[in-house]
């Protein structure tokens, strides 16, 4: 795998967690009595823009290499994102939380490697 | 004692809020897999043309595929509103399970013993981070 399809790899698994980031923002807002639907659209958008890029780069990444090779990198993607949902959203994760979320991304990646 | 204390459905029984949104988060599993298994016969389904498979199109898989990716996304948005997304989305790690499970449990595939280690791992970090008061944190 050269260094850009590994670039290229990384940038996917951002992408996921950036998406979902956004879509869990934009529905937050949702149980807020003030909350405008404006900003609720506009940061849903943003969401769906990302995960729709996401889409069709990994479609891209799929037409030229190996399942087994990509999916090794899906076990990031469940770490990532509760690390990111933690930093920037300020949501609390348990002891269990965090080593579940561990045994999760070493599993996927056993699954797609083994 | 309230009976106010969920909006859904009780029978007879008091569902927890955390019960809920547990089997919300395991339907928008059941509807991603549907996607992506509808989406694989339509996609086979069609010719081989060329890179971008657009005789996928004619197919009736294709278009079911498509409305349970739609099904599952809402589901999912809906999940969004009360559970933390970290622990949602660790949750729908199943999804890239039932392929393999479905293989060895329909078509007699085997597992390896790695991925059959692989798999317990995911079922365990699900269970651990995902239990029921964890998804309840957050409860209003």
């Amino acid at each position: 795998m050269s260094p850009l399809t590994l670039s290229l790899c990384l940038f996917c698994q951002v992408l996921i967690v950036a998406g979902n980031l956004l879509l869990k923002h934009a529905m937050s807002g949702t149980n807020e009595q003030h909350g405008s639907p404006l900003r609720t659209g506009l940061w849903l958008s943003a969401g769906i823009a990302l995960l729709a890029l996401w889409f069709f780069l990994w479609l891209g990444l799929l037409s030229k290499w190996e399942l087994s090779q990509l999916y090794a990198f899906e076990g990031m993607a469940p770490i990532l994102l509760m690390v990111s949902a933690w930093l920037f959203l300020g949501e609390k994760v348990s002891l269990r939380g965090w080593i579940g979320v561990l045994m999760i991304g070493a599993g996927l990646t056993l699954v797609a490697g083994a | 004692m309230s009976s106010l204390e969920s909006s859904a459905p009780s029978f007879g029984f008091k569902v927890s809020a955390s019960t809920i949104a547990y089997l919300k988060l395991l339907f928008c599993a059941v509807l991603s897999a549907a996607a992506e298994l509808c989406l694989k016969v339509g996609a086979a389904g069609g010719g081989k043309d060329s890179t971008m498979n657009f005789s996928a199109l004619a197919q009736a898989g294709t278009w079911l595929g498509i409305v349970f990716f739609v099904a599952q996304f809402v589901v999912w948005l809906h999940v969004l509103r009360k559970t933390p997304v970290g622990i949602a989305f660790a949750v729908q790690s199943v999804v890239q399970l039932m392929v393999p499970i479905g293989a060895w449990a329909l078509l007699n595939e085997q597992i390896s013993a790695g991925r059959a280690l692989g798999i317990a791992l995911v079922f365990a970090g699900v269970l651990l981070a995902a239990a029921p008061s964890a998804l309840a944190d957050e409860r209003l």
